[in-house]
């Protein structure tokens, strides 16, 4: 079933359930793993996980297929995790620093993670980018995205893309040097 | 790996294989080596039943987590790739997920989420409705027709004209200092004001309602 058949069988009331879970079935893990590498913590991105599924479920219904159905999901799903830090600095009164060391904290003492040395000061030298970069870097190092699909989820030329992109590598290998 | 051919017998400093470079230039007190040797040997036959010589005690304290180092080589090579010529990009190893999910965490997330989509009916917000729409649009008609009826009245200047400045004075303060009175009364009003800020944060949900492609710029997106 393509992703055009989900969203069909979405609109019709019999198969709507059925559609739902293939979709469920194709995207729960990028979703997951892309919420996952912003907020670092398994707990939260599990709350926002669910969140952006029952956002795309209300709104699937009117989803009119400008754009891919896995890109809308993924702006869904990045907005939801922007918002879900925006939110909770805001609540706790932090600066952009708090909720960097917060989340630092997460990577180096929070559950369920595995990485090696290397690959934790890989996480640690993403964190210190600038929330773009960071996006950028993260669709297109882990996740393989080409420049024109990232482009219609955060919404930035696809030029500006690719020099976020540069920088960001730039700066992680830096910091990567450091010992 | 790459092994470097050994260098000693290439070397160029060819003034270092004179022989005589290698005579001792240092001297010894007479008889120190007979004295060292006496000494050693004492200090060695009293420590020799000691506990030092147990077997048992060689075996170190540390210890490592296993396979540590057939994995160390490889943590080795590809920290030391990264800051050579390929850099991060050609480094797969790097590209590993350092995260991981409690077991059958994504079996349990789909039904969790079905639970709560499911039974939803779909609420239709009331701004969203046809006779709100009518009714707010009427309102305005209303308002914009009162307001555009000329006044027949004195004008403003005119009225307060009329009234002394000491008195405006006093009436101004005076409303001032109850606001002030009222604001501070109030509890939580900080947090209060924080819900505000998070409701309008929060409006990208409207925006997904009204328009579900979601055709809204990132307010968060920053450099």
């Amino acid at each position: 079933m393509d992703d055009h058949q989900i969203i069909e069988d979405f609109k019709n009331p019999t198969t709507r359930n059925k559609a739902f879970n293939v979709l469920l079935e194709r995207y729960q893990q990028r979703i997951y793993w892309h919420i996952r590498k912003i907020l670092i913590d398994h707990d939260d991105t599990d709350d926002v996980v669910q969140e952006v599924f029952i956002k795309v479920f209300k709104n699937l219904d009117g989803f009119r297929e400008a754009s891919q159905l896995y890109t809308w999901i993924y702006r869904i799903a990045t907005n939801e995790a922007l918002t879900f830090l925006k939110k909770r600095q805001r609540k706790q009164a932090w600066s952009i620093d708090d909720v960097n060391h917060d989340l630092e904290n997460k990577l180096t003492s929070g559950s369920y993670i595995d990485g090696d040395e290397i690959q934790v000061k890989l996480q640690k030298a993403i964190l210190t980018l600038p929330e773009k970069q960071k996006l950028v870097f993260n669709m297109k190092y882990f996740d393989d995205m080409k420049y024109e699909e990232i482009s219609e989820i955060i919404g930035t030329s696809v030029g500006g893309l690719k020099a976020n992109y540069h920088l960001a590598v730039k700066k992680i290998e830096e910091y990567l040097a450091q010992d | 790996m790459r092994i470097k051919a050994s260098m000693s017998d290439e070397t160029p400093y060819k003034k270092l294989k004179d022989p005589q470079l290698k005579n001792n230039i240092f001297g010894v007190p007479e008889g120190y080596f007979d004295s060292l040797k006496e000494k050693t040997h004492l200090e060695v036959s009293a420590e020799e039943n000691r506990f030092l010589k147990k077997e048992q005690l060689k075996k170190g304290v540390f210890n490592v987590p296993d396979g540590y180092f057939d994995k160390l080589n490889e943590k080795i090579i590809s920290a030391t790739s990264i800051t050579k010529e390929e850099g991060i990009l050609g480094n797969e190893h790097l590209k590993g997920n350092a995260f991981t999910t409690p077991e059958n965490y994504f079996e349990k997330l789909n039904a969790e989420i079905l639970s709560k989509v499911k039974p939803e009916a779909k609420i239709i917000p009331l701004y969203q409705t046809t006779w709100f729409r009518s009714v707010a649009a009427a309102v305005v008609l209303i308002m914009v027709a009162l307001l555009s009826i000329p006044k027949n009245e004195v004008s403003e200047s005119e009225l307060l004209s009329e009234i002394s400045d000491e008195a405006i004075i006093n009436y101004l303060e005076e409303r001032q200092a109850i606001e002030y009175e009222l604001l501070s009364s109030i509890e939580g009003l900080d947090a209060i004001l924080d819900n505000m800020i998070l409701e309008e944060t929060s409006s990208y949900s409207f925006a997904l309602n009204e328009n579900p492609e979601l055709d809204y710029d990132f307010e968060y997106l920053d450099y």
